[in-house]
């Protein structure tokens, strides 16, 4: 993932984009808790979920991220999924969104 | 571009994630659009009961009543009401069955913006354009003026676009067949075949075999490779007529395929994927037979997504005399001769007729006024003698060929004086053939040799018809 992950957006759903990171970056703690208790039916739904919903947005990486969290829940891969959960966290810190 | 927007149209969104669900909420707004968006197939339904929407999106998975299950219950009560298919998931079998079940169109998260905006108002437009010319194009075949067949081929015509599976009800002789290929023409498969199949014309084994197909050598008899019905009608429409008479066993293959859309010919342990569009037909309560335990359950609710009922000829009466005449004009056309047409008294009663056999009846009836009449305005004679010949069960076609056939060989056999040799060359065929003929209605042609003694026994071999159906080797 790159250091400065600097997004363009429409402008008008900015407002549904910015709260759709803040509720993932609240989502975090959970995520590493179910990898922690190695419940890896949740994880892959969260991972699902994840690939869609932030691919629908326009986050093409977090979209990505989401699939590789799935295919870790699949495989049962606890591993994989912290990197990816960690790669996830990291992101969700640097990324900025510009209105196009 | 804003002004070409369909902007009174109003949109049900449905998706247990909120993020998604406030995005395409906002997606189509800002295209002006006016949106309800819910978080469950059940919160979808309550609306449901309220209000109509023009069109209805909706997430596949999700907990309690998912996609499918909201599709199937939406078209229920309201066959032609839209429903896009959003999935997560880009299976090719969720796809096909959501297909089958009507969806408009099935898309595949992340969804991009303006191909979705696109998705919907190609949706919304197929909704509002097609209808003003079809009305009258629709079902040219089938004669009507009453306003319960009116109110029944709108429902068809709608239901033909959407490519969902259609269960025709109606008593013998009503015209579902002529339905199905109606819905057939005005859908998207026209240009592929419509190929009907009669579920109770044939015992369980050959029926399962024109279906599904077997491979050379499957069975005694399988010399060569066979097709099968559902791979001859790929792209098309496969029409089960009295799919109430198939053989309980054979319903769980066809409910296999329904479920997939593969099918496995007989001695194969290939599935070969089918693209088919089913309607079936039956003259049963079906909903009976499946509460005595002849008909599968699970089967009956994939065949019966949309049920269509054909009325009978007693509940459309003002349809009799419109058909009267439009068997009249064409008696004539195959006659090459101007129609004829029935006079008052005779029109009366036909009007007023029971007619059991419904239109198929009351074309027989027609036909043979228009044939025996010789002058040109039939008279009540024979509308009395026809509708009287006319018990209650009509033969089918084929009951009627053997019956026919029977009786020919018998006075064939007759005239020649029990020489099968003779009899054959009489009847234009080889002895081995006129054997099998025979045979098949196990006649025994001694019975027809002329003893100069028992005179009698000729005239009246026919008191004593065996069965037919008991072979003789």
């Amino acid at each position: 993932m790159t250091n400065q992950a600097v997004i363009p957006v429409d402008a008008d759903i900015m407002d549904l984009a910015e709260e759709f990171l803040r509720k993932r970056r609240q989502a975090v703690p959970r995520i590493l808790a179910i990898i922690a208790a190695n419940d890896m039916g949740e994880l892959r739904r969260i991972g699902h979920e994840l690939k869609g919903t932030a691919g629908s947005y326009g986050f093409d990486e977090l979209s990505r991220a989401g699939a590789a969290l799935e295919e870790a829940a699949v495989t049962e891969d606890a591993e994989r999924a912290r990197d990816t959960a960690n790669r996830i966290a990291a992101f969700l810190q640097q990324v900025a969104l510009v209105a196009r | 571009m804003a002004d070409a927007k369909p902007r009174s149209a109003h949109l049900l969104v449905v998706d247990d994630d909120a993020d998604h669900l406030a995005l395409i909420e906002r997606w189509l707004a800002l295209e002006g659009f006016s949106v309800t968006a819910v978080g469950s197939g059940e919160k979808a339904l309550a609306v449901l009961e309220s209000k109509r929407p023009d069109l209805v999106i909706t997430d596949l998975v999700m907990g309690g009543i998912d996609g499918l299950r909201l599709l199937r219950e939406i078209h229920r009560h309201d066959p032609v009401l839209p429903v896009i298919i959003v999935s997560g998931q880009a299976g090719i079998p969720e796809a096909v069955r959501a297909t089958h079940l009507g969806a408009s169109a099935f898309l595949t998260k992340p969804i991009q913006r303006e191909g979705f905006i696109a998705e919907v108002e190609q949706v919304l437009a197929d909704q509002v354009g097609k209808d003003a010319h079809e009305v009258r194009d629709f079902a040219p075949k089938i004669i009507r003026r009453s306003q319960v067949m009116a109110e029944l081929l709108d429902r068809a015509r709608l239901v033909a676009r959407v490519d969902t599976t259609v269960l025709v009800t109606g008593e013998t002789g009503t015209g579902k067949e002529l339905l199905a290929e109606a819905i057939h023409a005005a859908s998207g498969r026209s240009e592929a075949p419509f190929v009907a199949i009669n579920c109770s014309a044939l015992p369980e084994e050959l029926l399962e075999s024109e279906l599904f197909g077997h491979e050379k050598g499957a069975f005694t008899g399988a010399m060569t490779r066979h097709e099968g019905l559902f791979q001859a009608a790929n792209g098309g429409t496969l029409f089960l007529d009295e799919i109430g008479d198939m053989p309980l066993s054979l319903q769980a293959k066809l409910l296999r395929v329904l479920q997939d859309f593969k099918v496995r010919p007989v001695g194969s342990t290939k599935a070969i994927p089918v693209d088919v569009r089913i309607i079936s037909a039956t003259h049963h309560n079906l909903e009976e037979l499946v509460q005595h335990g002849d008909f599968r359950e699970d089967l009956f609710y994939r065949l019966s997504v949309v049920p269509l009922h054909m009325p009978s000829l007693r509940e459309r009466r003002e349809d009799i005399a419109p058909l009267t005449t439009h068997f009249l004009d064409r008696v004539a056309a195959r006659t090459a001769r101007p129609p004829k047409r029935f006079a008052p008294d005779a029109l009366r009663q036909l009007l007023h007729a029971e007619l059991p056999g419904n239109v198929r009846q009351l074309q027989n009836v027609v036909e043979q006024c228009s044939v025996l009449s010789p002058s040109d305005v039939i008279s009540p004679a024979f509308t009395t003698q026809a509708l009287h010949n006319r018990p209650s069960n009509i033969p089918t076609l084929d009951e009627a060929k053997q019956s026919f056939e029977r009786r020919y060989l018998i006075s064939v056999l007759r005239a020649a004086e029990g020489n099968v040799t003779t009899a054959a060359r009489m009847a234009g065929r080889n002895r081995t053939e006129f054997y099998k003929l025979v045979g098949r209605y196990a006649l025994d042609p001694a019975q027809f040799r002329r003893r100069k003694t028992s005179k009698k026994d000729d005239e009246t071999d026919e008191e004593t018809p065996p069965l037919m159906g008991q072979q003789m080797e």
